[in-house]
């Protein structure tokens, strides 16, 4: 198992010596999880927040959908978003099939109902005393959309951490969509699949501290947030 | 709020960066695992781009959706091997302009001892010798361009197919992953030339399986570029692909193919007719 | 009078079904105190709620500053702030939290002094309670944060909903000195709600009581509950407990519904020679005598049945009636309602 520390080291090397190979990939996984993290969190959470504030005829169901769409498997996804935007699909002619805009809707797919769920439980979760106590200040009905979002922003936090760690550790999407093509659309999870095939398992590994990395250096940056909670 | 403010700011600034640039012609190409695998395209490409100022982009997946991605319209050109299904693909109507280029073989490898004594056999005689000695035989069993080829080579036999028996073992995985289970079944297993070499190189050169049949026409496995046809999908780049398969098959890429080594070791032996 | 700060008119909430407020007319005036008093349940918080556009009420006109308000309008959002019964501070320290209001209002000049003011004026020291987790406050600590938070606004009117409920007594007197002051400083009109009648009465300037969905605005009112009994021809409401005397009603009760005698309706006789002929009479014992807070007149508390009835009287009648007689108290059935 000498791969092992192989890989450790290849990881610090191919950091060090900005290999670029590698800082595509890297840069190629940042792009399309940051977008799709984008988009997912644009969407996903004001519907998480309707789907945990309002009651309506059917709300049950529907979460019950949500919460089963968590389990969307990536290949599935991969497939359907490969035959809607393959040249002879109904979104051919945008040209999205093999680019990274086309691996981020697969991969926006695949965050929203996590995003959706588990914002919609955070909000469930919030203290009912919260709308008349911001009301009570006088807010516009913006802010007091904003205010309660902050308020339940852990559960939030949790939601966007869950929706990241689907998202950048995906390969179905990213290989279906994407075409793992090399310098454009090969993503750190691609080429740990391109390299491990290969039997470099020294480099899959490598890659995969990289990316652990980066989901580290996420975290931190985003645990500010948990500030007074 | 302004530690958040900073946060998305950065997290901006990385996507601007991280945008890579698309220009020029390019030229998308589905292609098999081989071909990505071994690096020949990592060759190929930049002396393709650099003669014609043409970018070759190639996807890299199994034979048959490599087809599909061209029946589909989602790619230009195609470099597989697959001849029976090509010429299918070529008669639909989906590809013009079939031309082979190179082949690389497939070879049987065995414990050095060789206990069923198939050593410099035909690869029929072989396959009859560890079917009826019940030798120890390893099959990737996962429809890959290796397994349909060893299948093909029991039909080959003319008996059935050995697959309840005790001593044929599917693995199910990767062509690495299968001979390091035959190595440690001590086991016969049919496999691509190049995978084998990397495995040889592995163990610096002394590895516990040893190349037992080789060069049996049997195992030549034919590449040939196939372009889209433009009837079928108007929008494949034609010129492109043409421009690409004519370029594959001049003399002096056909020396680059030759020349092209894994480990010190030549891998593809070019064949394109004049 | 047009010069109401605040304008009810025909207002009517429902709750699944039941109506829980019902108010015909109901004004408010700039820089009064006003109490509002009554058990749980009466339809003070809701009140309260519909005041501080809060709650949006199921029928009815609001208008503040003779402009139709409805929950969000901005002139009341800017200018009316509510200390809710159950409200919450926000995941933020104390500071954060009291600033709220002026950062949502972008209103951010000399914020951190302002706030210090603030915090100082409900007694809270802005030194050491400023960065404070508002998870390390204690239940009177919270209160006063939360009050200093609607202080800060100066707001042209303030509801405080049982503002001095579960709080300790240091707390509570920090509370009303605050709010006194604002009141003192910018004039702010001031609705108060309050188990604790004297406290209210001795702080406003009305105070009125809530009983079943229904405002009193009498001075006091006396409430009769069930049960209600028959006694030969007429309906009795019978004392439970220590009672000298039961209490005639004019008509066969609905045994859900309570009595209401205004205090202002209900008179107290030496002899029974000149009490009208139609007039409900019953022989109480006087209990208790206290001063209005105007002074004007006196409040007389009676044992009658197993609830305190309360008469008022004239301050120049102070010498005619003296704890521990039994007097004649009657009432015209007219003034006696059911709610």
């Amino acid at each position: 198992m000498d791969f092992i520390i192989d890989g450790i080291i290849k990881a610090l090397h191919l950091l060090v010596s900005f290999d670029s190979e590698t800082y595509s990939a890297v840069q190629a996984t940042i792009y399309v999880s940051g977008m799709s993290m984008i988009v997912s969190l644009a969407l996903g959470i004001p519907a998480g927040f309707a789907l945990g504030y309002f009651s309506f005829p059917g709300k049950r169901a529907l979460r019950l959908v949500v919460d089963t769409l968590m389990a969307l498997p990536t290949v599935f996804i991969g497939l359907v978003v490969y035959a809607m935007i393959s040249s002879r699909g109904p979104l051919g002619s945008l040209g999205l099939l093999f680019t990274l805009p086309g691996i981020a809707i697969g991969q926006a797919i695949l965050a929203f109902p996590v995003v959706a769920a588990l914002s919609a439980s955070a909000v469930e979760s919030m203290d009912a005393q919260l709308r008349p106590t911001l009301m009570s200040f006088g807010v516009s009905r913006t802010r007091l959309f904003l205010t309660s979002l902050r308020e339940v922003r852990f559960g939030l936090l949790v939601a966007a951490l869950n929706a990241y760690g689907r998202v950048t550790t995906e390969v179905g999407i990213s290989m279906m969509v994407g075409g793992n093509i090399k310098w454009h659309t090969r993503t750190i999870t691609t080429a740990i699949a391109l390299e491990t095939g290969k039997g470099m398992f020294d480099v899959g590994i490598a890659l995969g501290l990289i990316l652990l990395l980066i989901a580290f250096a996420v975290n931190v940056s985003m645990s500010f947030l948990r500030k007074y909670e | 709020m302004n530690q958040f403010k900073k946060a998305v700011l950065i997290l901006l600034g990385l996507l601007v960066v991280a945008v890579p640039c698309f220009a020029g012609s390019t030229l998308m190409m589905a292609t098999t695992t081989s071909t990505d695998d071994t690096g020949l395209l990592n060759v190929l490409a930049p002396v393709f781009a650099k003669e014609t100022g043409i970018e070759l982009k190639w996807t890299a997946t199994g034979t048959g959706k490599a087809l599909k991605l061209g029946e589909n319209c989602d790619v230009d050109v195609l470099l597989v091997h697959a001849p029976e299904v090509e010429k299918t693909f070529v008669e639909n109507g989906y590809g013009v302009d079939r031309k082979e280029v190179m082949y690389n073989d497939f070879v049987i490898i065995g414990p050095a001892s060789d206990t069923a004594k198939i050593k410099g056999k035909s690869v029929k005689d072989a396959f009859e010798i560890i079917r009826s000695k019940s030798a120890s035989f390893a099959s990737r069993g996962d429809k890959s361009g290796t397994h349909v080829m060893e299948l093909d080579l029991w039909k080959k036999t003319g008996k059935p197919l050995p697959e309840k028996e005790s001593w044929y073992i599917q693995t199910g995985q990767g062509m690495l992953q299968t001979i390091g289970i035959a190595a440690e079944r001590k086991a016969y297993t049919l496999t691509d030339r190049g995978t084998f070499i990397k495995y040889e190189s592995d163990h610096k050169g002394n590895p516990p399986l040893v190349i037992l049949v080789e060069g049996d026409d049997v195992l030549k496995n034919q590449y040939s570029v196939i372009a889209v046809c433009n009837k079928h999908c108007p929008k494949a780049k034609y010129d492109l692909a043409k421009t690409f398969s004519d370029w594959m098959v001049s003399a002096k890429t056909q020396k680059l193919i030759g020349d092209f080594k894994l480990l010190g070791k030549p891998l593809f032996t070019p064949n394109a007719k004049k | 009078m047009t010069n109401a700060l605040f304008e009810i008119r025909n207002l009517k909430h429902r709750y699944k079904d039941r109506i829980v407020l019902e108010e015909e007319s109901f004004d408010l005036y700039p820089g009064t105190i006003t109490g509002i008093t009554g058990p749980n349940g009466s339809g003070k918080s809701t009140l309260i709620n519909i005041l501080g556009l809060i709650l949006k009420p199921t029928e009815g006109a609001l208008r503040f500053m003779g402009e139709q308000v409805v929950p969000f309008s901005a002139i009341a959002r800017e200018r009316i702030a509510t200390l809710t019964q159950d409200s919450t501070l926000l995941k933020r320290n104390v500071s954060e939290n009291v600033a709220y209001g002026l950062m949502i209002r972008k209103d951010t000049n000399d914020l951190e002094k302002r706030v210090a003011e603030s915090l100082e004026s409900v007694g809270l020291p802005f030194s050491s309670f400023a960065r404070r987790s508002v998870k390390a406050l204690s239940g009177g600590e919270a209160r006063r944060v939360a009050l200093a938070a609607r202080l800060i606004l100066k707001p042209q009117m303030l509801l405080l909903d049982e503002p001095t409920a579960h709080v300790d007594e240091h707390s509570s007197t920090m509370i009303l000195r605050a709010v006194l002051h604002a009141r003192e400083q910018w004039g702010t009109t001031l609705v108060i709600s309050s188990h604790d009648r004297e406290w209210l009465e001795s702080i406003s300037d009305r105070t009125i009581t809530a009983f079943n969905g229904h405002l009193f605005k009498e001075e006091r009112i006396n409430i009769l509950t069930g049960p209600f009994e028959k006694r030969g021809n007429s309906w009795y409401k019978v004392g439970v407990t220590s009672c000298d005397c039961n209490i005639p009603v004019p008509m066969s009760p609905d045994r859900n519904r309570s009595a209401i005698i205004p205090a202002s309706a209900l008179y107290l006789a030496h002899d029974s020679s000149r009490i009208p002929d139609n007039a409900m009479i019953f022989k109480p014992r006087i209990a208790g005598i206290s001063l209005s807070r105007n002074k004007e007149h006196l409040y007389v508390s009676l044992s009658g049945s197993d609830c305190c009835l309360v008469s008022i009287i004239n301050s120049s009648e102070a010498g005619s009636f003296i704890p521990g007689q039994t007097v004649y108290a009657y009432y015209d059935p007219a003034d006696l309602s059911f709610r």
